[in-house]
């Protein structure tokens, strides 16, 4: 018993070097010398001390109480190489067409690296910058004032492991004509690797903006995309903060949403999931001024066998600031939809209102959802209401549509979008809505056109 | 076109609602199909659209020759069936136009016609909202969500208009209706009156058949027709009563 004991033991240890701490030591080394040069510099010493931070925590595991519904084991078991350059080839660059929008001020990342030749960031208005910051400048990988409270295992293996930062500032007063369009590819070369991608965006009192980020792979193998988002919307500054994801088959995501929602400003997020092998979304945003308004909206739907997970928190830090919530997912084949929502009223922040909501549909026998909504509230005079449903679809809505002549599936087809439909309805930006709409009914123009 | 022949059905795990149905509805005809709550008027209706739950035990149905009951709802649709909802339910999410014209192009690619492109779809809407007094902003809102009572109703009227049905079935379709609107909604049935189509009105209530004459009455009660006759049975009922039926079939029986 003992010795069958032990061989499984140094078998276990022997079929894990993926995530062992030499091999990632000995990476990032290689990482070091490629991208910061072999002397000492701010920027490589920094990144060295983030990951001995990373290698103190590891990676969460489901004893942690924020990981109970998932397991990162496709990440802790994978040998991830440090991303591959991909040709800027004609077929990256139709790629890239197809999925922008038509008229936006646009990154690319190709492998999580800034792609200059596909993006189109020349002849900003005045008011906006984008720049990449200098390796060595502080600012660089440290969390933002209120916000350096959510660093965790993830935040430091992005810094650990970051090449280039982003800064985007929408200056005072400034409204954008244009979204700002984060594009990020995934097409390697066979050998699983992981990206880092870091931005960090303020919109300074005033400002008008929004925001789209697209996740787009044609990638077989995994990867793993490491991003994390510092977000500040300035005194009554308005932000629409829109993310669609369509990871690669086998491709996971782990981001680290941190906003923080100044006075009188109002925060406007809607995050899209698809597709992807393992997506996990951390939002979390301090409502720090008096008239501070949040609404999060968010659709998982999903199919084979992805896991998506998404963790909110809202923090009302001061008094009268108001949120909105609601989640919803559709959840077909083996997926699996976590959705935990927390609500954090201080002691000092009274005259609040917040509203949360979670709804998931269940369109095979095999998915699973799991909702945890909680609140934790310190103050007395607040307004807060929570609620989370799991249900299949509704019967006496499908025979009326069969009534009419559709078939079972196409009926189930239109309700699955009519329940999500609520959510698209929050996106900013029409051609993402169209193209959304085609894409879950196939005829969303006309959708649009008739609605 | 609809021939129902001693049909016994129950609701599946529940009791036995209809003991032996006949009826035959030609083209043309207006039937109506009178009985007090919990006769089998809505069974009835909502069998012969096909919703599931309810279980045959002995009869058959025909349409136009065809075994009706081995139809999938959405095949009785497209043959020509349609079903007015006494209750219609509430899609949110779902604008009534996309949904309508989903239904109608279905219903025309199965007949061998072309599928109508949004502009001849809008002139059709355009033209079949008036007969039923529809507002044409609510066809825009979602299937009827946050409409009143009423406005279902002329809804499901409206359905009808556009999709032409060869049978229509009306499941308490006055139920809930203010005389006005009453007045409406039968506007709608009359106008849809043709050689070619049939018409099945259930209700409970003798008021609607004032305003659309039927050529048939029959009175249900206890999942049996009891008695069946000329536009007069209807305000013979009025008068009387269900009991007055129910007295003189017993009387028949003894």
């Amino acid at each position: 018993m003992r010795a069958s004991g032990k061989m499984i033991e140094k078998q276990a240890a022997t079929a894990a070097p993926a995530g062992s701490e030499e091999r990632l030591q000995q990476l990032h080394q290689r990482f070091l010398s490629e991208r910061f040069g072999h002397g000492q510099s701010p920027a490589g010493e920094r990144r060295a001390a983030a990951l001995l931070r990373f290698l103190g925590q590891g990676f969460p595991t489901r004893k942690d109480e924020d990981w109970k519904y998932t397991d990162l084991k496709p990440l802790r078991n994978t040998a991830f190489e440090l991303p591959p350059a991909a040709p800027e080839d004609g077929a990256l660059a139709a790629a890239v067409q197809a999925a922008s929008l038509a008229q936006s001020h646009r990154l690319v990342f190709v492998n999580g690296r800034f792609s200059e030749t596909l993006s189109a960031i020349t002849g900003l208005p005045e008011g906006l910058s984008i720049r990449a910051l200098d390796p060595d400048d502080d600012r660089g990988v440290e969390a933002p004032p209120r916000l350096e409270r959510f660093e965790n295992a993830f935040t430091a293996l992005n810094t650990a492991f970051l090449e280039q930062h982003f800064e985007i500032v929408v200056g005072r007063d400034v409204e954008l004509v244009l979204p700002i369009e984060l594009l990020y590819f995934s097409k390697g070369g066979g050998a699983p690797f992981m990206a880092q991608s870091r931005v960090r965006l303020t919109l300074e009192p005033g400002a008008r903006a929004t925001l789209l980020e697209q996740f787009i792979s044609t990638e077989p193998a995994p990867y793993f995309n490491n991003l994390v988002r510092d977000v500040e919307v300035g005194q009554g500054a308005v932000l629409h903060h829109a993310r669609l994801l369509e990871e690669g088959r086998e491709g996971c995501q782990v981001a680290q949403n941190r906003v923080r929602v100044d006075r009188d400003a109002r925060y406007a997020s809607c995050v899209i999931q698809l597709d992807g092998r393992l997506l996990r979304d951390d939002l979390r945003v301090v409502l720090d001024g008096a008239g501070a308004d949040v609404y999060m909206a968010g659709l998982y739907r999903l199919s084979g066998r992805t896991h998506a997970d998404n963790h909110t928190v809202i923090d009302h830090a001061r008094g009268q600031t108001t949120s909105r919530e609601l989640y919803k997912g559709i959840l077909d084949g083996s997926s699996r939809g976590v959705f935990f929502g927390r609500i954090l009223v201080r002691e000092q922040a009274q005259k609040i209102n917040a509203q949360q909501s979670n709804k998931n549909l269940l369109l095979s026998t095999e998915a699973r959802a799991d909702s945890t909504p909680q609140l934790e509230i310190h103050a007395d005079d607040v307004q807060c209401r929570h609620g989370s449903t799991i249900g299949r679809l509704d019967e006496d809505m499908l025979f009326y549509l069969r009534s009419r002549g559709l078939s079972k599936e196409r009926a189930q087809e239109l309700l699955t979008y009519a329940f999500a439909n609520e959510i698209i309805a929050e996106l900013p930006i029409v051609e993402l809505r169209e193209r959304l709409a085609a894409r879950l009914i196939g005829d969303g123009a006309e959708q649009e056109r008739l609605s | 076109m609809l021939k129902i022949e001693n049909l016994h059905a129950r609701v599946i795990g529940g009791k036995q609602i209809l003991n032996g149905i006949d009826l035959e509805v030609k083209p043309g005809e207006v039937h109506a199909i009178m009985g007090p709550n919990g006769s089998g008027k809505s069974t009835l209706a909502n069998l012969l659209a096909g919703r599931e739950g309810y279980e045959v035990i002995e009869g058959r149905v025909t349409y136009f020759g065809q075994d009706l009951l081995e139809m999938e709802p959405e095949l009785r649709a497209r043959e020509g069936i349609f079903l007015a909802f006494q209750y219609p339910v509430e899609i949110v999410g779902i604008s009534n136009m996309m949904f309508l014209r989903t239904a109608l192009n279905t219903i025309r690619t199965h007949r061998g016609k072309e599928e109508l492109d949004a502009m001849d779809f809008l002139a059709l809407v355009k033209e079949k909202s008036k007969v039923v007094d529809i507002d044409e902003t609510l066809l825009k809102r979602p299937v009827n969500s946050g409409f009143s009572g009423g406005e279902k109703k002329r809804n499901e009227i409206f359905q009808m208009a556009v999709l032409e049905p060869k049978l229509a079935i009306l499941d308490e379709t006055d139920s809930g209706l203010d005389i006005d609107a009453l007045k409406v909604v039968a506007r709608g049935v009359n106008a849809m009156r043709s050689k070619n189509r049939g018409i099945l009105l259930i209700t409970h209530y003798q008021r609607l058949l004032e305003y659309i004459v039927p050529d048939r009455v029959h009175v249900l009660a206890g999942g049996r027709i009891l008695k069946s006759g000329g536009k007069d049975l209807a305000l013979k009922l009025e008068e009387q009563g269900y009991t007055w039926v129910r007295e003189q079939t017993a009387e028949n029986a003894s």
